[in-house]
């Protein structure tokens, strides 16, 4: 099964009736953005391990619990940031400001960078495979246009053009996605 | 209040550092002023020199092409060209420093004390590789630049469209520039594609530029 154009939503309900294979790429989608948080947090390897290794317990404990399946992204974020500051307070080796403080607010801002990247991540999983190709070669490969050009088999001169349109494409689908979530999930 | 902009010889000399025995003047030529940046290429050093120069031109011209996307407001792709123009403007910063460091690790090579030999042919060969590689860069990111200039030019709001002329005239020099290079720097290598592929962007920039009437 082709995972990439499955929605977050569809694989928790492929989750909760058995699906291994859903199980293992609702690990693989979400792994990274665990760990982002745990190195937010300035966690340490093994703590950032072990907040990975708690988190995903407890989602599959849980997640018969979740009300909307398409909110898993929150819950999860939420879950590992609980996670991580229980880390940080059980090690008292890092105090966790309780309110506004410079630390505090780099710390959501970090977040908040992570949240973005993984919704950026999501749009473009909406985008044709023609589209995610040409915004990876151009943006994440830092290839010219004259190499995508020869590698697309497309005139140099309208490889630009297009660029912009799936970012266009990108954009309606990362502002579809990015809306207000709220974590609809206990743990 | 002037902000105060030091570029005494001795300032200079603290940020100083070397690449085999040739002196080079900073860590990070990105992170300099305009001003300490003019410095090091004004200074005795021979690095940074034109493929740093070339570099922060290319820079420059996709900076004033976001502008002139930015500042077409009606366009539809003005939001997606701004995007291609930063990023070939963050993507062609670096190898200010990154040429600077090529060009003294090329020289250092050359005027090493090895004894003649295939150890020191190979060691001059990669160094040059190199110095060719990032002058590609440059070359390649030039050709975009003046690419996207076009556009703005042909699309964006009239009154952008002498700065995108500019921004042509600056990326085309700077990529001509830069395949130039390339060819000084494989002048041993007979045959290199990248030879070619510099020579290519040279004149897709020049073309560009010819289309849009630039001196």
């Amino acid at each position: 099964m082709d995972w990439a154009s499955v929605s977050d939503g569809e694989v928790v309900r492929a989750c909760r009736a058995g699906d291994d294979a859903a199980w293992r790429e609702l690990v693989e989608r979400f792994s990274r953005y665990v760990f982002a948080i745990a190195r937010a947090h300035r966690l340490n390897e093994a703590d950032s391990e072990d907040v990975f290794q708690e988190t995903f317990a407890r989602i599959y404990e849980h997640l018969g619990r979740l009300r909307d399946d398409d909110s898993v992204r929150p819950w999860i974020g939420q879950l590992s940031r609980r996670l991580c500051i229980d880390k940080l307070r059980a090690a008292a080796r890092d105090p966790v400001p309780e309110d506004g403080s410079e630390e505090h607010g780099a710390l959501d801002r970090r977040l908040e960078t992570i949240d973005e990247a993984v919704s950026v991540r999501e749009a473009m999983r909406s985008l044709s495979a023609d589209c995610r190709e040409i915004l990876d070669r151009f943006f994440c490969r830092d290839q010219s246009y004259n190499t995508i050009g020869d590698l697309l088999d497309l005139p140099p001169g309208t490889i630009a053009s297009r660029i912009s349109r799936c970012l266009g494409k990108l954009r309606a689908a990362y502002e579809g996605r990015s809306g207000p979530a709220s974590a609809s999930g206990e743990a | 209040m002037r902000r105060a902009i030091s570029s005494s010889p001795a300032r200079a000399f603290a940020r100083s550092r070397r690449v085999g025995l040739i002196p080079v003047a900073a860590d990070d030529l990105s992170a300099l002023s305009l001003q300490g940046l003019l410095d090091e290429l004004a200074s005795e050093s021979p690095a940074p020199a034109s493929g740093s120069a070339a570099a922060a031109a290319v820079a420059m011209a996709a900076a004033l092409v976001e502008k002139g996307a930015r500042r077409s407001p009606g366009w539809e792709d003005a939001i997606g060209v701004a995007a291609q123009a930063r990023s070939i403007r963050h993507r062609t910063v670096p190898l200010v420093q990154a040429d600077a460091d090529a060009y003294a690790a090329s020289l250092a090579a050359l005027g090493s004390g090895e004894p003649p030999g295939p150890d020191r042919d190979r060691a001059i060969a990669a160094a040059l590789a190199g110095a060719a590689d990032v002058a590609l860069e440059i070359a390649r990111a030039g050709t975009d630049a003046a690419c996207l200039a076009e556009l703005v030019a042909d699309r964006g709001e009239p009154s952008c469209r002498d700065d995108a002329q500019a921004a042509a005239v600056m990326a085309e020099a700077a990529t001509r520039v830069a395949a130039a290079l390339v060819a000084a720097n494989l002048t041993i290598s007979d045959g290199d594609e990248r030879e070619s592929a510099a020579a290519s962007c040279a004149r897709s920039a020049a073309m560009v530029r010819d289309r849009m009437g630039g001196e």
